[in-house]
């Protein structure tokens, strides 16, 4: 029983971490339509500057560093590249990311070289026991920081003028800038968030118990891609969801993999999020909670 | 007059650097005043005020020439943002809400530049006067709103920026006369209490009503300019937009036989006790009438009476939750759309829904998908049955083309079309799958006087040479009432009336429902 | 759309008609040897001869490479200043693949016909794609890899024992020397592909020979997170675990299974260690527990006079070089590749086909302690040799791993490819 309760608990922690990630693609999304593919080098970027940050300013400084540079890569990505771009399809604007996402990764690559960088995080290899169930602090942590940090999303969007205006833009761009809302800030805005979600989920996808930053973390961004999709494209409450679902559906195929082997061969757990993410879309061609226009890219 | 508001100056308007929307425009606004802009569609009504809201860039125009001052200051520079921080919103064509956001988001939106706590009060307050059922239906999405009370949620969310200068792009598009009524009213109110409002309209009624003055724009151009008064004596202005002295449009008769094959013969409709509910809400109840072989049969009724729930289940794309649809012996509630347009069911659509980057022929030979034989590998593969079935198929597309006389128009883009021609090419669709039914589904909605005139025309035509049945959906009763041999009137989901043309005008039950109270 | 197509079909026909023109080229113009009676063929003239080394310099792999890059350019400047090999000076053609199949694919026909052997084709899936077209032009390769799949092409050399024998004795030395009971459970971690599956390919073989189960959790390099696949060798109470992975799951895999009360031996297989990862929270973890399994001595053997030189060698080519792995094995892939030279011209063939039989001739070569000795490459399928390093993750030695021992346990003896 406490067997399932840790790869339970060990799923949702991992799972809410992807949905941080998951958000970030639906947010830039919605603000600025477009298919964010550098966005798994935004993550890797956020988790590079704080390990090599650390040793100087002292860790937390280090993230408030991590997390603005990301940011800004973002919008600087969003003002240089996106905005732009002659031709403002969607397909155009994700070849560019494409683009995007393997000059940074070659670059974050070269300089990472064939080290793993550590993070300094304070809280280590430590790890929170409840009862015979254990989980490392940092996961602990990642779930409190993702539900602050969704909390925080949930009152920009319904309780700010800004996050209302998102929602208008992103809902009909030309309407809204008839309201006097600026779609290049709220464009910006919404690559700004992206960027810090981004930021934060490397983090805590570097921090024990994985063992510091290597650039095969930019892959981890792809894992949350099911989640993203499952959940809507333009949906960040169907991100969130999305990330749980995900997040639960492979830290329990692996953790009974040898109990499903003989049913579903080896290997399943990597390919299980993706069996989910089919499954759903047969079922709601637009995600969970996405909109259906949304789907129409 | 005292110093104007807005002032436009010689204004010329290109889309596409190629495309020329408006030229050499001038017109005035002053302040506390109501001007109306009149024109047909494609007149350049929408471009001249997208040239003044500074939001033409989105959709590929720009400013080539003149000058636009609004309180002294030139806007040549400004962007969309800014023209709404100098007190000058406008309210775009079709309303487009935010359907997601609640009423009271979609408002909140509206006050994004409004940093001052009481003044947003304020305009909230005002705007929950001006239309109370906001207040009321605040917390529900803007999409579940009706078309009427979508209208008055943009007006409201325009007024939360409380702007000196009001520009309302076709407020009455789409909406029941006695809505058309109420909205220009509230135009008037807003007035009144100190805004300046600059209308656009096609309906020259509705505009020269709550106007102090008006220009009438054609073809990019001002072709006359007055006094509200002025302009609604003018015979030019009566005769080509209110109606008055119905000019007898002579429209060519094609003597020659379209080359359409013959459709099989239309059959009789009969709906039977038909009821549709979504969740709780019934959008029909117990609806039954028929359709006689070859006729001509409308459908008419205020906004939310039901009449698109009607043509979509007759069309298939609803299903009944009760009682059943017949055309002919086959059931129509059972079928799928597909197998529907199998029987010879075509329908257009209230949107116009066509693939606006293809030319119209493109667009025409869609619509005899049904009857390709030849499989995509032979077309793909060019071989000559695929090729000589192709050949034919452009040419009867090519006859319902002049027959709807949009010959000369089958090389061009669709988006290139101004409104009236694109419901000719959805008519012009419909036809080519070679219907015995054929469901019109607001067929001059947006239209001017003039203009739906040409289209009644066009219907009479379609029918005679085609010999096909006919269900019109519309809520302009004077276009149903001299093209239509029976017509079946509903309110609220409800049939409240049926028979003659004249026998519906004059059934105060009708009157009561469709035309208000006042009129009954 | 046809334009393009068309345009890409002109360009392809005149690639393919270059790539001809290039294959008949030198054996028009070489081939009558020098003054001395060797044969040569392509990338030999009488003063020179040129060896290839397809490498990624700028995709995942680009700093493990560029070490192995530096450090084969000195020895090779070093073989040239005592004198070359058969009286030429040894250049060598480093090409940058990226890690791109395609573009290794590519690389190599424009090398091909001017290399007498490849001295390097590095990473899994480039190697797969060139080995079959080097077999073809009976071209020499070294440096793919430890996957037993590239044991099957006879023009490749093998730097030591392949990863199913590293496994084999993994499950051996666990038995023998970590106390681990017959009867238990050993987890095998692997990455999907070439090199994980072989390394289970041998742990399964080993499991069977000396009566013990095995627990295989499949992973891909993305996985960086072993929570899960930690908390079900926990729950399945295993003994120990063989990890066929790369070092952020070494580290990841070690600090899970400490944290959860699992104090049982790990054993990485070849590239599975890097001593950055003693910075990492997991260093403690890996201290106690981690040992790693590889066909080449670790950086810090000081009784191996080929390991010394080849990190003084490193030491003065770049002072400031990352220390690791990579040193000792860019050096004896070399001296692999040397001896196979001097071999070919002794035997008086130093064309492609006379390298690739001059190194298959030898069934016992040695490299001075940077691999095990008696390296017998005379037969075609099956693994040079069943001895393996074994060291120890060591907060103490150079480059992290202090060397325990040389091993050659009985099931990594009685295993076999294709039987």
């Amino acid at each position: 029983m406490s067997y399932l309760l840790e790869q339970v608990l060990n799923g949702l922690s991992y799972g809410l971490v992807l949905s941080l990630i998951a958000a970030g693609f639906a947010i830039v999304f919605t603000s600025t339509g477009v298919l964010n593919f550098a966005h798994g080098s935004i993550v890797l970027l956020g988790a590079y500057l704080v390990a090599v940050l650390h040793d100087s300013i002292g860790f937390w400084p280090a993230v408030l560093v991590g997390l603005a540079g990301a940011a800004l890569v973002g919008v600087a990505i969003n003002a240089v590249l996106v905005r732009n771009l002659a031709d403002k399809k969607p397909d155009t604007a994700a070849i560019l990311m494409l683009g995007v996402d393997i000059v940074l990764l070659t670059e974050l690559t070269r300089r990472i070289g064939n080290q793993v960088l550590t993070l300094g995080a304070p809280w280590g290899a430590s790890v929170v026991r409840f009862g015979d169930v254990s989980l490392p602090t940092g996961r602990v942590l990642a779930a409190g920081v993702t539900v602050v940090a969704f909390g925080a999303l949930w009152y920009l969007f319904s309780r700010t003028d800004l996050g209302v205006g998102m929602r208008a833009a992103a809902a009909d761009g030309p309407t809204a800038s008839l309201m006097g809302i600026r779609l290049s800030r709220t464009a910006a805005t919404g690559w700004a968030l992206a960027g810090v979600l981004a930021a934060v989920a490397g983090i805590f996808l570097t921090s024990f118990p994985a063992p510091g930053v290597a650039p095969t973390v930019a892959l981890s961004a792809f894992a949350a891609i099911p989640a993203w999709v499952l959940g809507g494209f333009d949906s960040v409450p169907g991100a969130v969801i999305g990330g749980l679902l995900i997040g639960l559906t492979s830290a329990l195929v692996t953790g009974y993999e040898s109990d499903l082997e003989p049913f579903l061969g080896s290997g399943f757990g990597e390919v299980a999020p993706y069996v989910v993410m089919i499954v759903v879309l047969l079922v709601r061609p637009s995600g969970l909670l996405g909109s259906k226009e949304a789907v129409r890219v | 007059m005292s110093a104007p508001l807005l002032s436009v100056e010689h204004l010329d308007v290109v889309y596409d650097g190629t495309i020329t929307a408006l030229s050499d425009v001038s017109l005035t606004v002053a302040p506390g005043q109501v001007v109306a802009v009149l024109g047909s569609n494609g007149a350049g009504k929408t471009s001249l005020l997208r040239a003044v809201s500074r939001s033409l860039q989105p959709y590929g125009g720009a400013v080539t020439g003149g000058t636009i001052t609004f309180a002294g200051q030139d806007l040549a520079g400004a962007d969309a943002a800014d023209v709404v921080r100098r007190g000058l919103v406008q309210v775009p064509e079709g309303r487009r809400i935010f359907r997601d956001l609640t009423v009271a988001e979609n408002l909140r939106a509206g006050g994004y530049t409004v940093r001052d706590k009481a003044a947003r009060a304020e305009a909230c307050d005002r705007v929950f006067d001006l239309f109370p059922i906001l207040a009321e239906r605040r917390d529900q999405p803007g999409g579940l709103l009706s078309g009427g009370q979508q209208q008055m949620l943009a007006m409201g969310r325009a007024l939360m920026a409380s702007p000196q200068l009001l520009l309302l792009d076709e407020p009455s598009l789409g909406l029941a006369p006695l809505l058309v009524d109420q909205i220009g009213e509230i135009v008037t109110e807003i007035n009144r209490q100190g805004t300046a409002v600059l209308l656009i309209e096609q309906n020259a009624v509705m505009g020269l009503r709550v106007a102090h003055a008006a220009s009438v724009l054609e073809i990019g151009r001002v072709t006359a300019s007055g006094t509200a008064d002025e302009l609604a004596a003018s015979d030019d202005v009566q005769e080509r937009y209110l109606g008055v002295a119905v000019p007898v449009v002579a429209t060519e008769v094609v003597e020659s036989e379209p080359a359409i094959p013959t459709a099989e013969p239309p059959q009789r409709l009969r709906v039977e006790g038909l009821t549709v509910r979504f969740g709780g809400i019934t959008a029909l109840s117990e609806v039954s009438f028929t359709v006689e072989p070859g006729t001509v049969h409308a459908l008419i009724g205020p906004n939310g009476a039901g009449k698109s729930t009607l043509v979509n289940v007759l069309g298939g794309t609803y299903r009944a939750t009760e009682g059943a649809v017949h055309y002919g012996d086959a059931e129509l509630t059972a079928l799928r759309p597909d197998r529907v347009a199998g029987l010879g069911v075509a329908r257009t659509f209230q949107n116009i829904s066509l693939a606006l980057e293809d030319t119209v022929e493109d667009n025409l030979l869609v619509g005899r998908h049904r009857l390709m034989r030849r499989g995509l590998v032979p077309g793909m593969l060019r071989l000559p049955g695929a090729r000589r079935e192709e050949r034919e198929h452009r040419e009867t597309v090519g006859g319902i083309a002049e027959m709807l006389g949009i010959a000369h128009l089958l090389r061009t883009p669709v988006h290139t079309l101004a409104y009236g021609d694109r419901k000719r090419v959805e008519m012009g669709r419909a036809l080519a799958a070679r219907p015995s039914l054929l469901l019109l589904d607001e067929p001059v909605a947006g239209m001017t006087h003039g203009e739906s005139q040409e289209m009644a025309e066009t219907i009479r035509q379609v029918r005679r040479d085609l010999g096909l049945s006919i269900v019109l959906v519309e809520h302009d009763m004077p276009f149903v009432m001299g093209l239509a041999e029976q017509v079946t009137v509903l309110d609220f989901g409800k049939k409240i009336a049926e028979g003659t043309p004249a026998a519906v005008q004059r059934d105060p039950e009708v009157l009561r429902a469709y035309l208000g109270a006042a009129a009954a | 759309m046809k334009h393009r197509l068309r345009a890409a079909a002109t360009l392809s026909a005149a690639a393919l008609a270059l790539a001809a023109c290039s294959t008949t080229a030198p054996s028009s113009s070489s081939g009558e040897g020098g003054g001395d009676d060797v044969a040569t063929g392509n990338g030999v003239t009488d003063s020179e001869m040129t060896i290839g080394m397809l490498t990624d310099l700028s995709g995942p792999f680009a700093a493990g490479a560029a070490v192995q890059v530096t450090e084969t350019q000195a020895y090779w400047d070093q073989v040239n200043a005592d004198g070359g090999i058969c009286d030429r000076d040894v250049t060598v053609d480093v090409q940058d693949h990226g890690y791109d199949p395609q573009r290794a694919v590519t690389l190599y026909r424009s090398m091909a016909p001017d290399v007498v052997a490849l001295q390097q084709v590095l990473g899994g899936p480039t190697s797969s794609a060139v080995l079959p077209l080097a077999e073809q032009d009976s071209l020499y390769v070294g440096g793919v890899g430890w996957a037993g799949s590239a044991l099957a092409f006879e023009n490749n050399q093998l730097p030591g024992a392949s990863n199913a024998i590293q496994a084999a004795n993994a499950v051996d030395y666990m038995l023998d020397d970590l106390d681990v009971p017959e009867g238990s459970t050993i987890g095998v971690v692997y990455f999907t592909g070439d090199y994980g599956g072989d390394a289970l390919a041998g742990a399964e073989h080993a499991a069977q020979e000396r009566g013990v189960e095995i627990l295989a959790q499949e992973i891909t390099p993305a996985t960086t997170d072993l929570s899960a696949q930690a908390s079900a060798l926990a729950q399945a109470d295993v003994a120990g675990v063989v990890l066929a992975a790369a070092p952020t799951q070494f580290a990841s895999l070690a600090g899970v299974l400490a944290s959860q009360g699992a104090d049982v031996p790990i054993i990485g297989m070849n590239p599975t260690f890097n001593p950055s990862l003693l910075t990492t929270p997991a260093a403690d973890a890996l201290l106690a527990n981690a040992y790693s399994m590889t066909s080449i001595s670790p950086y810090a053997n000081p009784d191996s006079a080929g390991v010394q030189a080849a990190n003084e060698l490193y030491a003065s080519a770049d002072p400031d070089g990352a220390l690791g792995w990579e040193v000792p094995l860019a050096y004896v892939q070399a001296e692999l590749l040397k001896q196979a030279l001097e071999g070919a011209c002794e035997a008086g063939d130093l064309t492609p086909e006379g390298v690739v039989a001059a190194f298959r001739d030898s069934s016992s070569t040695d490299t001075e302690g940077l691999l095990p000795d008696g390296l017998d490459y005379s037969e075609v399928g099956q693994s040079p040799t069943t001895t393996v390093f074994v060291s120890k993750v060591s907060a103490d030695a150079e480059a992290g791993l202090e060397l325990l021992d040389q091993v050659s346990g009985p099931s990594a003896e009685s295993f076999s490819y294709g039987g």
